[in-house]
């Protein structure tokens, strides 16, 4: 934790950090949402769309 | 703390020791077959879920359930097709190994950027002020109303959040939108989901009653039902119940506050960003400190504001504008209209599969603890909001649809 005189071993002690290990990077921290999965997401939605745009994805909905 | 176990913490960058998990992750780590065959669970679990939200409504015909089977959607289904799964697996003890596919937050965020393709912004367009005017009114009101009375029984901001956009938006789509833009728990979005349901169900009934008893205009009626009742398939119900007129423009007035989702999600994610977070933060960093000091968190600038903005987001919008467009240009009824109507249906069905997938996944890592934390307050809170959008919603439609706006549409 933080020590008093922090400023002459400040390259060793570990003060409190103003920001740790995002939690929210990590998907199951805590079982929240995160940022990690975002980019991932979109991309494939956004081809998913494309290829059903182009007539290459079968409508599931019809077969039940 | 002491040097050494500050260096610990330096070597490992964590808190929690090493020990505890080497001790559990060889029985339960999960490796690619394992993860390939989670995989085939959790499709296997969705289209088991497909199959019953087909066939219930069917199978309940002629039956005292008929009238409710039709509105229960999909992700009742899935969250106690998950749930029991969840307590199968454990009892197996093979839940961790598979845990690696249960993917929800993948699954949810690629369902909410298909979701953009169902939003025709030329529909909405045309629709025009009426509708438009009475989204914003509602959801403004009915959002603030709802995240106001919900904080004065402490219920958590994320969990504000969520019930806020699922009362004044449009139900489940608006809860998982929200859920990805303040990182909620998977949980809280479970229950809000389920309160959704549970609570469009009576409102079927009770408001084609209501239209009666007061004897609204078919376009009241709609702006009325549209704008409450949270989930398509009820106001469906409703609308199909009150008269074709009806249904006409509560599908309407629904689809335009649909596509005001991405709009609210983006909001949220900046407040969250902006605002919440650093609160948080601080709080955090002087519990950690025991010393009681809070420190001070500099407001985010705009790279830390893009680094927490809902991506996904930005694919709802894209997705919407592309199929916009292209309907725009090529409308139903040529041949490049067709193709993408019959594309995005596809991609609507893909869509509610990704919420499936999610709502199973949500099932199969319920910690019921979570719930009981948030106790029986987001009931009231949920019945709060739904008795302010019905008073505020009726009071917007006479203006809009009765008065200022009357023969609209017509």
């Amino acid at each position: 934790m933080s020590t008093p005189n922090s400023s002459a071993s400040s390259a060793e002690t570990y003060d409190i950090p103003e920001r740790d290990v995002p939690p929210e990077e990590q998907p199951t921290s805590h079982g929240k949402f995160s940022f990690s999965e975002d980019w991932l997401a979109t991309v494939a939605g956004l081809s998913i769309l494309v290829l059903a745009l182009l007539g290459l994805v079968p409508d599931i909905g019809e077969w039940f | 703390m002491s040097q050494t176990e500050q260096t610990e913490t330096q070597n490992t960058g964590e808190e929690t020791p090493q020990t505890d998990d080497a001790v559990v992750a060889p029985q339960n780590e999960a490796t690619p077959a394992t993860t390939a065959i989670g995989v085939v669970l959790i499709v296997g679990l969705a289209t088991l879920v497909f199959w019953l939200t087909s066939n219930i409504p069917s199978w309940a015909e002629g039956t005292f359930l008929e009238a409710v089977a039709r509105p229960i959607e999909f992700p009742v289904y899935a969250i106690i097709i998950g749930f029991t799964f969840n307590a199968l697996l454990h009892a197996l003890g093979v839940h961790g190994k598979l845990a690696a596919a249960f993917r929800t937050e993948l699954y949810i965020k690629t369902g909410l950027v298909l979701l953009g393709a169902t939003v025709n912004i030329n529909v909405i367009i045309a629709a025009a002020l009426p509708s438009i005017l009475q989204a914003l009114i509602l959801i403004t009101t009915v959002f603030l109303f709802t995240w106001w009375f919900a904080g004065l029984f402490g219920l958590e901001k994320q969990l504000r959040a969520l019930l806020a956009s699922a009362l004044s938006i449009c139900g489940v789509s608006a809860a998982v939108a929200a859920a990805g833009a303040v990182q909620a728990r998977k949980e809280q979005l479970a229950y809000v989901a389920g309160l959704v349901i549970v609570f469009a169900v009576p409102m079927i009934f009770l408001l084609p009653w209501l239209v009666d008893v007061f004897n609204l205009d078919p376009a009241v009626a709609g702006a009325w039902i549209g704008g409450n009742i949270d989930t398509t398939a009820a106001v469906t119900a409703a609308g199909t119940i009150a008269g074709p007129e009806v249904l006409e423009y509560a599908t309407i007035v629904k689809l335009t506050q649909n596509a005001l989702i991405g709009i609210v999600a983006i909001a949220l994610s900046l407040y969250f960003t902006l605002k919440i977070a650093p609160q948080e933060q601080a709080a955090a960093s002087a519990a950690a400190g025991g010393s009681g000091e809070v420190q001070k968190v500099a407001r985010p600038g705009a790279a830390e504001v893009w680094r927490r903005f809902p991506k996904f987001v930005l694919g709802f919008l894209v997705a919407s504008v592309l199929v916009s467009t292209l309907l725009y240009f090529w409308p139903e009824g040529t041949a490049i209209g067709d193709q993408v109507s019959s594309g995005v249906s596809a991609a609507s069905s893909l869509q509610t599969l990704f919420f499936t997938l999610a709502f199973v996944s949500i099932g199969l890592e319920f910690k019921a603890g979570a719930l009981k934390e948030a106790g029986w307050k987001p009931i009231l809170v949920f019945f709060a909001g739904t008795v302010m959008n019905l008073i505020v919603g009726l009071a917007v439609a006479l203006l809009l649809f009765g008065v200022v706006f009357a023969g609209w549409l017509s």
